[in-house]
């Protein structure tokens, strides 16, 4: 920052001070010393300071002296909230008035439907995907081939030959 | 912390002694706030007990979360442009208008600590008068801006949270306003006159 650009930074700086308070005698001097190089900001230093002057010549607003006993009467006065008026202040995100927390209430009940619909649909698909991944497998053997499954069952299960069967046929 | 939080939260647990600390702490400021802004030393009055009495009422949720100071003057900032805009809805409710017409309304006098001779406190009156109007001229945000900007209670950073700015975005506001002042007042603004005088302020009301 050059040495210009800091003293315009250091009058800035100097004036927002003014605007809240009066100057400091260190800073008095140093505004001194940046009219004295800058001439030029003389008569806009000098209306900011009248200004200043002026609204801070303003009297303040009188207030009444027994002010404060009347807002802690009226304090105290306040009706008692009852308990879910309490419990609902827990909670101070949900909207005031009734009809934006019903309509709140109306939407968290719609979108707590609409999710559980939309699961049992996805689970649905997600079953169905299954079923026919598993019948357009090509590996599986055909049906046919099971045609004369129960005779080869059996004829597994026969542990004693049939000496007089086996006689007949001889 | 924050000794006006810890107050707050000793209203939280119902101590109403702390609550009346707090009113004692900030009616001055709260209620010139709010007459800067609504130029109305009644409503201004009625409004700043409305502002304590949502202070009060919040106790029960209440976080120490950002300044005391802070939070109150939000509040305020609130109410004044709830009334600002009910006013502009409803301008022929406006109390100052209904006193102006009915004398046992009138509006309230209150006595001046400065005497004045006849053809100064003429030019005084006009030149109060005249800051008056041109406040009451500037865009809310920029009027509430230098009223704050007024009060020794927040420094700029806290203005900007009340306002609901940045920084600079409030600098800027108080700036604009001001350069508006300084063209309208410009007849009143003495050449030189730069010594920064005692900030006077009117005495108590007697009720």
């Amino acid at each position: 920052m050059n040495k210009a650009n800091m003293e315009k930074t250091e009058y800035q700086n100097l004036k927002e001070a003014g605007w809240r308070r009066p100057l400091t005698a260190a800073e008095r001097a140093r505004l001194r010393e940046f009219l004295a190089a800058h001439p030029e900001w003389q008569e806009t230093w000098e209306q900011e300071a009248a200004l200043t002057g002026l609204l801070r010549r303003r009297p303040g607003a009188a207030v009444s002296t027994n002010f404060t006993a009347r807002v802690v009467q009226a304090a105290q006065r306040l009706p008692v909230k009852p308990a879910w008026r309490r419990r609902l202040e827990m909670f101070p995100w949900l909207p005031a008035g009734w009809a934006p927390r019903a309509t709140l209430a109306t939407a968290m009940v719609c979108c707590g439907l609409f999710s559980f619909h939309e699961y049992g649909t996805l689970r649905r698909v997600q079953m169905a995907r299954e079923v026919a991944g598993i019948i357009r497998e090509p590996g599986l053997p055909s049906i046919d081939w099971l045609e004369n499954f129960d005779t080869i069952d059996r004829m597994n299960k026969v542990e004693v030959a049939d000496d007089g069967l086996l006689m007949v046929l001889q | 912390m924050d000794p006006d939080a810890a107050l707050m939260l000793r209203v939280k647990d119902g101590d109403v002694q702390a609550f009346e600390h707090l009113v004692e702490k900030y009616k001055h400021p709260i209620v010139n706030v709010i007459y800067r802004m609504l130029h109305d030393l009644d409503e201004a009055e009625d409004l700043a007990q409305n502002v304590f009495i949502r202070v009060f009422q919040s106790a029960g949720r209440y976080e120490v979360s950002a300044k005391f100071s802070t939070w109150i003057f939000t509040i305020a900032r609130h109410l004044c442009l709830n009334e600002i805009r009910r006013r502009g809805r409803h301008p022929a409710q406006s109390l100052e208008s209904s006193q102006s017409d009915d004398p046992e309304q009138a509006p309230r006098q209150y006595p001046d600590g400065k005497t004045f001779s006849p053809p100064e406190a003429f030019l005084h009156r006009e030149l109060e008068q005249k800051i008056k109007q041109a406040l009451e001229e500037l865009p809310e945000k920029q009027r509430l801006a230098i009223a704050l900007c007024q009060e020794d209670e927040l420094s700029y950073e806290e203005i900007a949270r009340v306002l609901g700015c940045s920084l600079s975005a409030t600098k800027s506001l108080i700036h604009r306003g001001r350069e508006t002042l300084k063209e309208k007042l410009k007849p009143y603004l003495r050449s030189g006159a730069w010594e920064e005088p005692e900030n006077e302020t009117l005495p108590e009301k007697r009720c």
